[in-house]
């Protein structure tokens, strides 16, 4: 699904330049549930951009589906993000002047689905996730949980071969958290791939490989799901 | 995707009030300034499109040299006319027109003093007036007929027809209407309300010869050309006969559009369009002002709106997609302005006539210039006022912004500071014009004008009341509410008459002034208050003379210069009166205005007890014996003239009326200036939120660290006003120069000097400041606990 090879980011202001990522290879493989996890700051959320396509890397090679995308312009990358990609962020960064229907709703929008076909679809997912009754609720009237449920209903809402979630239950109390952890585990087993940045062990313990990050490097690699929900 | 934009739009503006008010209300009003141009603009450019052969209809200037120097007129002798018609197949027809000034008109019991013009019968033919009754191609053919307005036809004859009646004219002719013609639009040159056959004034006494004559300019005179004329060889053609008529002649004719008369001034310089497109530009100003708002506020709100930009990203959106969402936004905010805009003005509308009392405009819905007009003026406003928002927010990098690790808020600060600055530029420039445009009408209406103006008043005098002045003075003196009268022959507001060919011992063959006539009699110094500076005016011993003393003003005795000029003979051939061509000066008095201060005080000759002086009596009250002593006025007047219409000018109140556009100006600009600082605080306050709520985890810390209120304050206020104060610096060189030529248009103008710059930039600092601070104090004034916390 995803290779990257020697993927390096630096970040340059005038007088410091800091390494983010420092040569990271990965590969992804389709179906597979990749955990990232390491202490903050050691470029996880980084990386995690540049595999969605949010973010450059400015040296190394990146792979999406056998093409390299690692210098493609912004507008092939928004197009590759349009139902290939789905994310979920630690604060569900859901638009506040949106309802939940049409937070699940936007990306079909900018994928030109018919409106018949997306409104179908979306109460479809919003049935599935329990959230029928708080379709036209905004996000700021959910709890976090409800939140972050209404933002894996929108990052699934286009079918796509990979999510991406950063710290998907880091704002979450741990009965909402694994809740979450749930929904997504279920996705992964239906055929998503998932690469998922966390600080929890617990959560990191239902991938199939865990990656651990230090300094923008890639220190150790466990393989193996260790536990199930 | 419009739905979806729309309520998204829609529910941004609602979460963001303070912020979509000051939008809204700030376009609304830029909006609004430019639609009430836009009506004003269309009134003028529609001047006389009424008329069917308005490309082929040309006014006869003339330019008259004098000397070295020369002025432009848009009057011409009036011989010109008819041999034009009769000796150039390409003049197809001609019409003088003359302002006959107030008669009064009667019929039965409704009598009233009501202005009067004169034309040739050509006048229907050229100008396309609507007839209600009569024949346009006869209406003014016979001597003694009267064409009047459908309003003017209510007026007397209420709901009677009007063609065939007889009215009294002046007490002495009895016209019949020949035509009536429906009510002239306002946007028309030639204006009148009733017109009588020129051919009626050319038969009195005197005027036979005058209408023969190739040099009195006092009339205007129109011609209907072929299609195919050309009109400079045809110019030139007349400036030859002219020429042959009178080999002497200073005058060169020109032909001047019709179509151009109202906007463009018969000198070819400057005009009414000069002002059209001065307020034009300041409309657009302010509109731009507004635009700054709109795009320093969605700047310095980026910050808030960058995480959606980045979620959207994420999603998928092109930046293509993000651009046309913000856009959107914009031009329905316009769109909702100009829903606005459209009430302001028509709430404005009133006050905006009572501005400018000339116009009548409205706001005509189906009229598809306006609403092309308005449509066009908003979607520039939401374009602008969207542009740079919609760039900066939609090159957000989702991968930056969803990390929130950019203060995003901070990006165009520097942009931001550049439009504020711009932005009171213009308002600062704007005010200092405004306040020296009102000082110079000040200056106008309070400056002495060498003569005293209040308490005086004239009326016209008519034949019988000439043969009876003696008597009439000395009943009106009687009452001691008044000081003094005398006759004259105009009111010092205006003097008019003049001509030029003046001579005298060691002229300068160069020097051919052109000298201004007044005729005076008895007491006509303590009437006015002039002040005699050398020699005497005149008096009872002059009654019975030849009329060959005369006084001039002190401007003409400079002219003739070398000393005094007591005694001095000054020789004159073609004067009025043919008897006399030497005159000799007795007296000299100070000079006074006798034109409105555009102009300089000219040579003035002023003459004793001839024809002219007996046109008006002027009358000196008493202060504060205003009402009584009118009244006193009226009663002896009755006794005199018991048949005719009383009337009185106040001198005054004419005064007042010569720097009505001045004063105009004056006051639309001021409209225009404080719309301008009011929409530029108004922005300031909302840029002056953002930025302090940005600032309120800085401000906490430095509360927890000891801060003073004070100290906070003048943090967040510094920056903000010391880009007022650059504004300033910059609008001071520019309000300079724009001022120093309008007031090039005045040969007497007052100094403004730098009290006015420093009073502006005074109040543009101050309430600058007051906008910004409102919000200082109050983060100066919060807990710090919570704003830490918070963040």
């Amino acid at each position: 699904m995803i290779a990257a090879r020697d993927l390096t980011k630096v970040f340059r202001t005038e007088e410091v330049e800091t390494t983010a990522l420092d040569r990271i290879r990965l590969t992804v493989d389709d179906g597979e549930f990749v955990a990232v996890m390491g202490p903050s700051g050691c470029g996880k959320s980084t990386l995690l951009n540049i595999l969605g396509l949010l973010d450059t890397p400015t040296g190394g090679e990146y792979m999406f589906h056998g093409d390299d995308v690692s210098s493609c312009p912004e507008r092939k990358r928004s197009r590759l993000r349009r139902g290939s990609i789905g994310f979920v962020f630690q604060s569900f960064n859901l638009i506040d002047d949106l309802t939940v229907a049409e937070n699940v709703e936007l990306p079909l929008v900018y994928q030109r689905v018919t409106a018949d076909e997306r409104k179908r679809k979306v109460s479809e997912l919003l049935e599935k996730f329990s959230l029928q009754p708080r379709r036209n609720h905004f996000p700021q009237q959910l709890s976090g949980g409800q939140q972050q449920r209404v933002a894996v209903a929108r990052a699934v809402v286009t079918e796509p071969k990979l999510i991406l979630a950063d710290e998907p239950t880091g704002n979450l109390d741990s009965a909402h958290g694994e809740e979450v952890m749930k929904l997504l585990m279920d996705l992964n087993e239906a055929g998503t791939s998932i690469v998922m940045v966390t600080h929890s062990p617990a959560c990191a313990a239902h991938a199939h490989r865990v990656v651990n990050l230090f300094d923008g490097r890639i220190v150790t690699e466990q393989r193996g799901r260790i536990s199930h929900v | 995707m419009f739905r979806a934009h729309l309520k998204i739009a829609l529910r941004c503006m609602q979460r963001r009030k303070i912020v979509s008010v000051i939008n809204i209300v700030g376009l609304s009003i830029g909006i609004a300034s430019c639609v009430l141009m836009l009506l004003w603009i269309r009134f003028e450019t529609g001047y006389d499109k009424f008329h069917e052969k308005l490309e082929n209809i040309y006014l006869i200037g003339t330019h008259h040299q004098y000397g070295t120097t020369g002025t432009w007129s848009d009057q011409s002798p009036p011989a010109l006319g008819p041999a034009m018609v009769r000796e150039y197949p390409e003049v197809v027809d001609f019409t003088r027109i003359t302002n006959y000034g107030s008669r009064i008109i009667k019929y039965g019991e409704a009598e009233f003093a009501e202005r009067l013009f004169c034309a040739d019968p050509g006048f229907f033919r050229i100008f396309s007036f609507r007839f209600v009754e009569g024949d346009p191609g006869t209406a003014l053919t016979d001597r003694y007929s009267i064409v009047m307005t459908e309003s003017m036809a209510r007026k007397y004859f209420g709901d009677e027809p009007a063609l065939g009646k007889t009215v009294r004219v002046n007490y002495e002719w009895d016209l019949t209407v020949s035509g009536v013609v429906a009510d002239i639009p306002a946007n028309s040159t030639l204006r009148f309300q009733l017109l009588l056959p020129f051919d009626l004034v050319g038969s009195l006494p005197g005027w036979e010869n005058y209408l023969l004559t190739w040099y009195n300019c006092s009339f205007n005179t129109y011609v209907q050309l072929r299609e195919d004329a050309d009109i400079e060889a045809l110019g030139q053609e007349i400036a030859g006969r002219i020429e042959r008529s009178d080999p002497e002649t200073n005058l060169r004719p020109f032909l001047f559009p019709f179509a151009d008369l109202n906007l463009h001034s018969v000198s070819g310089e400057g005009g009414f369009i000069t002002v059209l497109i001065m307020f034009a530009i300041i409309a657009l100003v302010i509109l731009a002002i507004a635009c700054i708002n709109f795009m320093n506020l969605a700047t310095a709100r980026s910050g808030e709106r960058a995480r959606e930009v980045g979620i959207r990203k994420a999603l998928g959106a092109s930046r293509r997609e993000l651009i046309a969402q913000f856009y959107f936004e914009s031009l329905l905010q316009a769109f909702l302005a100009l829903m606005v805009a459209f009430v302001l003005v028509e709430q404005f509308l009133p006050r905006f006539e009572e501005l400018l009392p000339w116009i009548d405009v409205g706001l005509d819905f189906s009229d598809p210039v306006l609403i092309v007009g308005a449509l066009l003026v908003t979607l520039v406003a939401g374009i602008a006022a969207g542009s740079y928002p919609a760039l900066l927010l939609s090159s957000f990098r989702p991968g930056v912004v969803l990390k929130g690790m950019t203060a995003t808020g901070g990006r165009g600060a520097v942009f931001r500071r550049a439009l504020v600055v711009l932005q009171f530029g213009a308002t600062v420039v704007l005010l200092i014009c405004a306040s020296i445009v009102y000082k110079q009408f000040e200056f106008m209406e309070t400056k002495p004008v060498g003569y005293d103006r209040e308490n005086l008043a004239y009326m016209p005098m008519d034949d019988e009341l000439k043969a009876g002045f003696d008597a009439f003075k000395q009943a009106l003196l009687r009452s001691p509410d008044i000081i003094a009268v005398a006759k004259g022959s105009r009111s010092l507001a205006g003097i008019y008459t003049n001509g030029h060919n003046w001579d005298w011992q060691g002229r300068d063959p160069n020097v051919n002034p052109l000298v201004s006539y007044l005729g005076v009699g008895i007491d006509y110094q303590d009437v006015m208050r002039l002040e005699v500076v050398e020699g005497r005016f005149f008096s009872k011993r002059d009654a019975g003379g030849d009329g060959s003393d005369v006084v001039v003003n002190e401007t003409f005795a400079r002219l003739i210069g070398g000393g005094s000029v007591l005694g001095k003979t000054i020789h004159h051939d073609d004067h009025d009166d043919p008897d006399v061509t030497d005159y000799t000066i007795v007296g000299v008095v100070k000079d006074f205005h006798y034109k409105p201060l555009h102009a300089p005080i000219g040579p003035l000759l002023i003459e004793f007890d001839n024809e002219r002086s007996n046109n008006f009596v002027f009358i000196r009250f008493a202060d504060g014996a205003r009402g009584r002593a009118v009244a006193h006025v009226e009663k002896i007047y009755r006794e005199f003239r018991p048949d005719r219409l009383f009337e009185l000018t106040w001198v005054a109140d004419e005064y007042e009326n010569l720097y009505r556009f001045v004063e105009i100006r004056g006051d639309v600009l001021q409209y225009y200036a404080i719309i301008a600082i009011c929409l530029s605080c108004l922005g300031l306050y909302g840029l002056a939120s953002y930025m302090t709520e940005q600032r309120s985890k800085e401000i906490g810390i430095r509360k927890v660290l000891g801060a003073s209120v004070v100290s906070v304050v003048s943090l967040l206020t510094r920056d903000f006003v010391r880009w007022v104060v650059v504004a300033n610096a910059i609008a001071w060189p520019v309000a300079y120069s724009l001022i120093r030529g309008y007031l090039e248009g005045f040969s007497y103008r007052a100094d403004p000097g730098i009290i006015p710059y420093v009073l502006v930039s005074l109040l543009s600092i101050l309430l600058a400041t007051l906008a910004v601070s409102v919000q200082a104090v109050r983060a100066a004034l919060s807990d710090p606990a919570q704003t830490i916390r918070y963040e």
